[in-house]
């Protein structure tokens, strides 16, 4: 987990506070090798080649993602939409929270693997503390589908949470606010892995969720069409975040999935 | 919140011991494994006094005036105190330790400052609150579920969280102001007292009332005119509810307790009572004095032969006639 700080950081942030209103961006790093995407970006879904051997299906640290590209996009603060997240809102937050993700498939499995920094481990779901989680959105349907938990009933939204207290991935679908329900079908793998470092603030989170391309069920999302919208959002246990009270992106950022190159 | 029928229970504070049969009786029904070790669904404070969790008075959650949800402090585990066990093989039986111990550092309880009150002697008073979940009408918990897990049954009122909808959000356990909503660490949702459903549905009082050996809780409908409920909140005025001032309308009602006067400097009896009434008023509002009187009065009616209803309902000779569940 080496990472090195180019002196140039501080002149880069400068600039990011200019041009991406990011100004407070929790990231003290500029990797050339990350491209930042924004909602509407369009991402291209990777192919692992079938010579490729994956030894754990959903290593969150396995070798296959330094070879793929890495997209960084920021996480801001959810809109209210309940009376419960709006006396915890924070209207003075800004501070967009970055996560990294790669997506890639195989000839039958189709993976996310996020990361993001966060500087405490919390594992933990008691009376007083609350968990860590991320969370994976996609439109059933088109991008015209509300990137905020779907379109009612008839324009639903499916979503893969994790959830740092165990290692096993909800496979949820939700139409509308307080609609989040369990999925008969729990199709979702994934694993987890915290990464400390000296600098808490570097350490690191890394999520892996994946599923066969091929599935059947209400609600799980289409892996095999073209374009897949998709959106994330984030819970940081430490600041009490759970429910409404999360970062999440702003609209879709679009997967291409064809298999053109 | 507009339901067909409302179950209410009226506890008499003057009747109550402090026994806890109450909170033994609910405990084993419901609260003594699988996560809710912690917990106490019905519990008997002693007042005045920090309550149980630790100062759950002045944790907010409720309404405001406006009728908004007003904020509430989440209750540590502390607060609530962590149930511990002791090490009875190793001090009793192989001696391998000298002392007797809990497991855990003690820091609260359902009854941490039992029998402490306030004032000084000879002046010192407290007296004994057993606290459920209120079922309220307007409950903080059901407003507060962003999940719509916590509904109240329309046929009598019952507040209960759907355990299915529920994924452990724990806003309702900040928004309840008497903090009877509790998180369970176990299973990652939030239970809390259901009124015995399944006994009140066979016709049977819920457990902690049914156990009551002083005889202090009546069950019943509010809309049974008949019944104990409507005589001793509406006919009478001697039962109110706790913190009206929350907002959210409970319908758990307590008669208030009388006391005998404060002595004066020389041993003389003054024309005060011992509990003060702006403290009584503090807890359960403006009705007090008028409650308090309307007891006084009918209890010298009694005592002089020429009967009461109110104090025939309060004595509660029967069973039968305290639970009035159809």
């Amino acid at each position: 987990m080496k990472r090195s700080f180019p002196t140039t950081t501080f002149a880069v942030l400068g600039l990011m506070m200019s041009v991406a209103g990011t100004a407070a961006a929790d990231h003290s790093e500029r990797n050339p090798n990350v491209t930042e995407v924004n909602p509407g970006d369009t991402v291209k879904v990777a192919r692992i080649p079938d010579n490729i051997y994956l030894r754990t299906q959903d290593d969150p640290d396995d070798l296959i993602w330094d070879r793929l590209p890495v997209y960084r996009t920021g996480l801001t603060t959810a809109p209210p939409v309940h009376p419960s997240v709006m006396l915890r809102f924070d209207p003075t937050d800004m501070e967009a929270k970055h996560l990294y993700f790669q997506v890639a498939k195989s000839k039958d499995r189709f993976y996310i693997r996020l990361r993001w920094k966060d500087a405490s481990e919390d594992r933990s779901t008691t009376v007083d503390q609350f968990r860590d989680g991320v969370a994976v959105q996609y439109a059933i349907a088109g991008p015209e589908t509300s990137y905020m938990m779907g379109s009612g009933p008839d324009n639903p939204v499916n979503i893969w949470y994790w959830r740092s207290d165990q290692e096993q991935i909800e496979n949820l679908a939700a139409g509308g606010f307080g609609s989040t329900t369990h999925l008969p079908e729990q199709t979702v793998t994934g694993a987890s892995e915290y990464f400390p470092e000296e600098i808490a603030q570097d350490s690191e989170w890394h999520v892996v969720m994946s599923r066969l391309i091929d599935e059947d069920g209400e609600h799980q999302v289409d892996l095999s069409r073209d374009t897949i919208p998709v959106v994330f959002a984030l819970w940081e246990g430490h600041h009490n975040e759970r429910d409404g009270n999360k970062k999440v992106t702003h609209n879709w950022i679009m997967l291409d999935n064809s298999d053109s190159q | 919140m507009t339901v067909k029928r409302q179950l209410s229970m009226v506890l008499d504070l003057n009747k109550c011991i402090g026994c806890q049969t109450c909170t033994t009786a609910c405990k084993l029904m419901w609260t003594n494994r699988n996560g809710r070790e912690f917990m106490y669904w019905n519990n008997v404070e002693t007042q005045p006094g920090k309550g149980y969790p630790r100062d759950y008075q002045n944790m907010g959650g409720g309404f405001d005036e406006a009728g908004a949800l007003r904020a509430g402090r989440q209750p540590s585990q502390e607060d609530y105190g962590i149930p511990w066990e002791y090490n009875y093989e190793e001090a009793l039986m192989t001696g391998t330790d000298p002392w007797l111990r809990p497991n855990v550092k003690p820091t609260w309880g359902a009854n941490w400052d039992e029998d402490q009150g306030e004032g000084d002697y000879p002046n010192s008073y407290y007296f004994y609150l057993p606290r459920l979940c209120n079922h309220c009408a307007n409950p903080g918990c059901l407003a507060a579920c962003s999940r719509n897990a916590i509904y109240k049954r329309q046929e009598d009122g019952i507040v209960l969280i759907d355990q299915e909808r529920c994924r452990g959000y724990r806003y309702c356990v900040n928004a309840c102001p008497y903090k009877k909503v509790y998180f369970n660490e176990q299973i990652s949702k939030s239970e809390k007292c259901i009124f015995c459903y399944p006994r009140i549905e066979k016709g049977l009082p819920t457990a902690c009332a049914q156990q009551c050996v002083g005889r202090i809780r009546w069950i019943g409908y509010r809309d049974d005119t008949e019944g104990p409920i409507h005589m001793l909140v509406e006919k009478y005025k001697v039962a109110l509810p706790l913190h009206p001032e929350w907002g959210t309308q409970p319908n758990v009602f307590y008669v208030p307790p009388l006391s005998p006067p404060k002595y004066g400097p020389d041993g003389e009896m003054l024309d005060e009572s011992r509990i003060p009434l702006e403290y009584l008023e503090s807890l359960f509002g403006d009705g007090v004095a008028a409650a308090l009187d309307t007891i006084r009065t009918e209890r010298q009616a009694k005592a002089d032969g020429k009967g009461s209803e109110l104090m025939d309902t309060l004595i509660g000779y029967n069973h039968a006639e305290m639970f009035k569940l159809s």
